[in-house]
């Protein structure tokens, strides 16, 4: 196991106590072992010289013995050292290296050989060997050699060591005791800090604090976290609040939301005037109701109701009166239907009512009629009492019809006949031809219908010339072929395309068809054929007619000329200036023109055995433009009226010329117009 | 000299052998030394024991020199040039020189004189005085100079005669006596290195 590993299991104040601990011993230990290495040479440098002086001190007193060859004086001088209990052996050489004298310490065998030795001193196991020349007057008589014991040494070293040992001890104590002192002051903050951080992260608890008895570094590090600490708790309360709040702006908004969507389905399923759902929301309300399959069979009605003259009273009154009206009128609805009834405005003064699941047409109908009774009462507006009248056309499932259009399309019809009928009142549906005609809203829808089916036939009028026998032209009609009501003659169904602006498409489909016809005959070997079409007036005021025309002709390579347009006396008269352009471009463009119904008035006027009229008046119009046409258009006149012995009355307008001297005629009276006056004015210039 | 000693030791298991070889052959020496004896024995013994002795003293002359101070203001004087007198001493005038020759004392060469009579010897350090003339011995002793000089002699009654050191035969070993009194009064301080060796006899006035 690495010692960071077992470091690592350690708790902080162990580890700062092993530190301390460490460090001291360390430092310590080096410490004695230079004192120990500095000793133990300055000791043997210490014993050489002590040896040193005494080899000096023998050899300066046996200078004499030696040179006047007296040993024994020598070896007397020797034998002071017996004093001295390290000293093992000492020897004094003469100049021959021969022994002069010698000393042995009592009681210690010669260990080793004394030799003479030139060096000064030389360290072996536990001795030292010094060797000291004897000098007298310069001149080397002799040397001295002693040889030490340094055990005296190893006693001190031992000494030494325990002295060290003791102290290495005592100190190691005080530095334990110290230090674990000392790591109190690290390791007790450290650990409150390391202990409260966890206790944060565990309890995620910010209000949570450091304390720390006295002042350090340490506790500035503490005060810095718990700093720290109220930030994250202040932040935390903070982002605490802030979401509480948006958690309230959620909700708020989300309420709101969900009001408003109920507000804009409220809106798209009903409309904003009375508030009564609008005709998606009853179509699919009868949708349902259809698709939904019971043991019994169910009786639906639906009620088809129309306000009467309620254009008036918008017209007259104003569309506050009139939207005021509807509103009452519709809470009134409301009322007599009932919980279980259902119903819609579809816009203007037209309501649809649904009346589910009833017991029979009985109930309809009296429903039907409180209701026209229950509108019949006088609306209040503005201390105003205003009085309207209601017609309700009502149609029922699965007698009428099983699907919703119908369904509609029935009561609408049956609502007509109500209308025609003198209103005020209530018609149940019966399947009648003539009222599904005069239902504007089914005939649009049939008429888009049948163009997009193409459900008209075109047949042939042929017109034979009766001189020869021979085919002169082909007159062109328009037949419906609808698949449920059969054939519908044109004079029915065109004067409605005409109001629902269905007409143009119409006729430009019959044109087409037309020319198609005459190419495929001309290729077959027919050519040169003639075809009639009635054009309605309003069709010649689309500006662009004769290009389209051209358009059609180059296309199939029809000549112009096989082209006849029929337009009505009626239309002429009543049609603006820009029709006359568009006939002018079509007679350029070599199509023939006809007119059809000249004098029909008059001639249902003449046509009988007596004559109902006195004279004809004439518009001055006629004579205003003076030239050939309108002499001939005179003279077709006077003979017209010499033929039947009728008067002519001319109103002249004084500031025209006269009409007189253009007309000499008995039957012809011109009366001249004066301006126009007041009865004051009257009486005044006649009477007065 | 580190030379040599690594010889001899070199050399030290021949010598035991030589030393047992010698052992053996001890019958044949004993037996060699009593046929030759009589015919030597005298005069090399005689001759070598006059001479040793005499080498020994000069030797020993020499020695003392060097453990004498002589007083301040005639230090100089005696250092640069110490004279060495031997008096009465003619025929041992060869081996005294052999003995001393190039010798120095304080760094200053000996100088070595031989005056004939007690009045020549001015400016000797040491005056040694041999007996081997009795007559002049006896004068020199009554003539000694008053100070500055260390007075050697070899006969009993030289300290009391006023003489400073003495020499004398113990044991048939050269020893030397001194009158450290006679020394002070000449001004001359004798080294207790060297009082440490000889006998010390105190004869205060005996010069006068």
């Amino acid at each position: 196991m690495s010692l960071s590993a077992i470091s690592g299991r350690l708790s902080i104040r162990s580890k700062l106590m092993l530190l301390l601990l460490a460090t001291s011993i360390i430092s310590m230990s080096l410490t004695i072992a230079a004192f120990i290495f500095s000793d133990r040479y300055s000791t043997r440098q210490t014993l050489a010289y002590i040896v040193a002086s005494q080899a000096n001190m023998i050899g300066s007193s046996s200078t004499a013995a030696l040179s006047f060859g007296d040993h024994a004086a020598a070896e007397e001088i020797l034998g002071s050292l017996i004093h001295q209990s390290h000293i093992l052996s000492a020897r004094i050489y003469d100049t021959d290296e021969r022994v002069f004298a010698e000393y042995f310490r009592p009681g210690i065998s010669n260990q080793r050989p004394m030799e003479f030795h030139s060096h000064d001193y030389s360290f072996a196991g536990n001795q030292i060997d010094l060797y000291h020349p004897i000098l007298l007057d310069d001149e080397l008589i002799g040397t001295v050699h002693l040889r030490a014991n340094t055990q005296e040494l190893g006693a001190h070293f031992l000494r030494y060591g325990q002295t060290v040992f003791i102290a290495l001890a005592i100190s190691l104590f005080i530095a334990f005791m110290v230090s674990s002192r000392l790591q109190r002051t690290v390791s007790r903050p450290l650990t409150a800090i390391t202990g409260t951080m966890r206790r944060v992260a565990r309890d995620q608890d910010y209000s949570v604090r450091v304390e720390l008895d006295d002042e350090n570094s340490l506790s500035t590090l503490a005060d810095d976290l718990n700093e720290m600490l109220n930030q994250i708790q202040l932040r935390n309360k903070q982002l605490q609040d802030h979401q509480k709040n948006l958690q309230k702006h959620v909700d708020e908004r989300t309420a709101e939301l969900s009001r408003l969507t109920e507000k804009f389905r409220f809106q798209a399923e009903h409309e904003p005037l009375t508030g009564l759902p609008n005709r998606s929301s009853l179509l699919s309300r009868l949708q349902q109701l259809l698709e939904q399959k019971n043991l019994h069979e169910p009786i639906h009605a639906l009620l088809f109701l129309d306000l009467d003259q309620f254009k008036v009273i918008n017209d007259t009154y104003g569309h506050e009166v009139g939207d005021q009206i509807l509103i009452q009128a519709a809470r009134r609805i409301e009322k007599c239907m009932g919980p279980q009834g259902y119903a819609s405005r579809l816009g203007g003064d037209e309501f649809i009512l649904l009346l589910p699941d009833i017991k029979s047409a009985v109930c309809a109908e009296e429903t039907a009629r409180r209701i026209v009774r229950e509108l019949s009462r006088p609306f209040q507006f503005n201390a105003i009492s205003y009085r309207i009248t209601s017609s309700i056309g009502i149609s029922l499932y699965p007698d009428d019809a099983d699907d919703a259009e119908t369904l509609i399309g029935h009561a609408d019809a049956a609502m007509y006949k109500t209308k025609a009928s003198g209103k005020n009142g209530i018609s149940f549906y019966s399947p009648n031809l003539h009222e599904v005609m005069k239902s504007d809203f089914q005939m649009e829808r049939a008429l888009q219908k049948a163009l997009q089916e193409q459900q008209f036939e075109i047949r042939y009028q042929v017109l034979l010339n009766s001189d020869n026998g021979e085919l002169d032209a082909l007159r062109v009609q328009l037949h419906w072929l609808h698949p449920l009501l059969g054939e519908i003659p044109a004079q029915e169904f065109l004067p409605i395309a005409e109001s629902k602006g269905l007409i143009g498409p119409l006729n430009e489909w019959l044109l087409q068809q037309l020319c198609e016809r005459l190419s495929r005959w001309q290729q077959a070997g027919r050519s040169g054929m003639r075809m009639i079409v009635h054009w309605p007036t309003l069709l010649l005021q689309q500006h662009d007619l004769s290009e389209r025309i051209d358009q059609l002709l180059q296309q199939y390579h029809i000549s112009a000329d096989q082209i006849e347009l029929e337009i009505s006396e009626t239309g002429i008269a009543a049609a603006g200036a820009s029709v006359f352009y568009t006939l002018k471009a079509l007679h350029k463009l070599g199509l023939a023109i006809s007119l059809d119904g000249l004098g029909v008035a008059v001639l249902r006027l003449i046509n009988t055995r007596e004559l109902l009229i006195s004279h004809v008046n004439l518009n001055s119009e006629w004579l205003q433009q003076p030239g050939e046409r309108s002499a001939q258009l005179l003279n077709a006149i006077r003979l017209f009226a010499d033929s039947l012995q009728l008067d002519f009355v001319v109103y002249s307008d004084p500031q025209h010329s006269n009409p007189a001297q253009f007309i000499k005629h008995p039957y012809v009276q011109v009366l001249i117009l004066s301006d126009v006056l007041s009865a004051a004015e009257f009486e005044q210039r006649y009477i007065g | 000299m580190r030379g040599g000693r690594k010889h001899t030791l070199m050399h030290y298991p021949d010598r035991a052998k030589v030393t047992i070889y010698l052992h053996h052959c001890r019958f044949l020496l004993t037996g060699l030394v009593l046929l030759c004896g009589p015919f030597f024995m005298h005069s090399a013994l005689a001759d070598d024991e006059a001479t040793r002795e005499m080498r020994l003293k000069a030797s020993f002359i020499y020695n003392m020199a060097k453990f004498v101070e002589w007083p301040a203001a005639t230090a100089k004087e005696h250092y640069s040039s110490m004279s060495l007198c031997f008096l009465n001493a003619d025929q041992w005038r060869w081996l005294i020189d052999e003995s001393l020759q190039n010798k120095k004392i304080h760094g200053e060469p000996l100088i070595l004189r031989y005056p004939d009579h007690i009045d020549d010897t001015d400016g000797c350090s040491v005056l040694f005085i041999a007996a081997s003339n009795p007559v002049l011995y006896q004068y020199s002793m009554a003539h000694l100079p008053p100070e500055h000089v260390l007075t050697i002699g070899e006969s009993k009654d030289f300290l009391a005669a006023g003489g400073m050191v003495n020499f004398y035969t113990e044991q048939n070993r050269l020893r030397f006596e001194i009158n450290p009194l006679a020394a002070q009064h000449a001004g001359l301080l004798i080294s207790s290195k060297l009082l440490s060796l000889a006998r010390i006899r105190e004869m205060p006035g005996a010069s006068e």
